[in-house]
């Protein structure tokens, strides 16, 4: 079974609203702000950009603020940072049960 | 060398993984998927190399969001050259890329799950709601009462049963969808890329069902032009009984008879059918039918069809041999009032049903005459 969308992102997910904290970015600089960022461990292709991105305007979770000629610049909503940060606390508490299981072993 | 070929193109869309795996092929060879119609697939020529080809469906999106996407993709190393027109599902976006270094086009195969997953749903409906259509006219065939199989063959030509067959052959694929769509939602659930399978054994089968689409829908407007299906019958030296021949002898008149039906029809099965039928003033009914058939064996099959359906009800039938040497069978059967006489000469069959008492010697023996000639 696919895994429930929305509530559990995926680590492509997590860096697209990651990429959008700071500031807006249109596609290019988002794709370019998570290769930076994870040092090309996470690849980010074209398709799964734009899906994500649909889908993150179809929730509610980042809003297209501008567009300039073909570029199209998205920034995070109070929905998108609150699922942020629910995910970050996700991952804050998984990795703090690895740490504490490796501390044992 | 030419920069251009055509193909036919690929029937379904729910097979991606095969379809991809045939513009690699493709591709390798030079050729690039320029344009996708509903029938062919049009290729233009390149440098011949390895390309990852991808396919994507279309969503609904303003023409300034595809193109930032289109030039984003292209930045990325993704270059889309063609859209396959889906038809009665969604359209599909085909996306070449020949640098090895380029991330894939989907990375993520949650994301990838949610772009198929509308077109999957409105395709999976699209599917059985066809197969349900197929399968209530099915039903209404059957329980409708209609004309024995053999008539409904001899009458309505290859049109029809081309028109049928490829009725058929749309349910054939319907079935063939809802496995792909079954197969494809499992691979999208446990994230794997499309299997390719055989796809050469993939398009034959694709290529056959849309020739044969096409033969289905081609033939009869070819055929209207055709020697073979435009032939006028010639019903003159077909056996004819007229009333004012079977009312002599009754306290009937001939002029109290009215035409109430007349066919007259050639087919490719059938050369010349005719038929009439008349109405008299106290309800009674003449009908007089001779077909002249393409091969012998249908109109021995047409003669036992018609000799069962006077005998259908199970009602007590009297039977009497005719014995004259013009037939190769003959009988006439009695019911209660109603009679047939039924005759058959060779390819031609001749029936004459009444439901009123009447001598038939001379009908028969006019029949016999006709048959001769």
């Amino acid at each position: 079974m696919a895994r429930e969308p929305l509530k559990v992102l995926t680590e492509s997910m997590f860096y697209v609203l990651l990429s959008l904290l700071r500031r807006e970015r249109c596609g290019t600089e988002i794709v370019q702000f998570v290769d930076d960022t994870t040092a090309g461990r996470v690849p980010l292709g074209p398709g799964t950009l734009y899906t994500i991105l649909a889908k993150f305007q179809e929730e509610g979770l980042i809003r297209e603020t501008a567009v300039e000629g073909w570029k199209r610049t998205y920034a995070i909503t109070d929905r998108g940072r609150a699922l942020f940060r629910q995910e970050l606390s996700r991952l804050k508490l998984c990795v703090a049960d690895g740490d504490r299981e490796e501390d044992r072993v | 060398m030419k920069d251009r070929k055509r193909t036919l193109r690929p029937l379904e869309l729910w097979n991606p993984g095969t379809i991809e795996k045939w513009l690699e092929d493709e591709a390798a060879r030079g050729w690039r998927l320029e344009d996708c119609g509903r029938v062919l697939a049009t290729f233009r020529a390149m440098e011949p190399g390895i390309y990852r080809v991808r396919l994507r469906p279309q969503r609904p999106e303003t023409p300034e969001a595809r193109r930032e996407r289109g030039e984003t993709c292209r930045e990325m190393g993704w270059d889309c050259t063609a859209v396959i027109t889906g038809g009665d599902d969604y359209d599909c976006e085909v996306f070449y890329c020949g640098d090895p270094s380029a991330p894939e086009l989907d990375t993520d195969p949650v994301a990838r799950s949610w772009a198929w997953e509308k077109p999957l749903r409105r395709s999976w409906r699209t599917a059985w709601a066809v197969l349900g259509l197929l399968l209530a006219a099915l039903l209404l065939k059957a329980v409708l009462p209609g004309r024995p199989a053999l008539d409904f063959l001899l009458n309505e030509n290859l049109s029809r049963l081309l028109w049928l067959s490829a009725l058929c052959l749309l349910g054939v694929v319907m079935l063939r969808r809802l496995r792909y769509l079954r197969q494809m939602r499992r691979q999208l659930a446990a994230g794997l890329v499309p299997d390719p399978g055989n796809w050469r054994r993939d398009r034959r089968w694709q290529q056959m069902v849309v020739v044969l689409f096409l033969v289905c829908w081609m033939l009869p407007l070819i055929g209207g032009m055709l020697p073979l299906w435009r032939a006028e019958p010639d019903v003159t030296s077909l056996p004819f009984t007229a009333p004012m021949d079977l009312v002599e002898g009754t306290d009937r008149s001939y002029w109290e008879f009215e035409t109430d039906h007349y066919v007259c029809r050639s087919t490719s099965l059938a050369p010349a059918r005719f038929g009439i039928q008349y109405r008299g003033q106290q309800g009674e009914c003449v009908r007089n039918a001779a077909d002249r058939l393409r091969f012998e064996f249908l109109a021995k099959a047409l003669y036992r069809e018609r000799e069962k359906s006077f005998r259908e009800d199970d009602r007590p039938t009297i039977e009497t041999a005719v014995e004259n040497a013009a037939f190769d069978q003959a009988v006439v059967l009695r019911s209660g009032e109603e009679r047939l006489f039924l005759a058959r000469s060779g390819k031609v069959v001749y029936a004459l049903w009444l439901d009123f008492p009447a001598d038939l010697t001379d009908s028969i023996a006019a029949a016999a005459a006709a048959m001769r000639e």
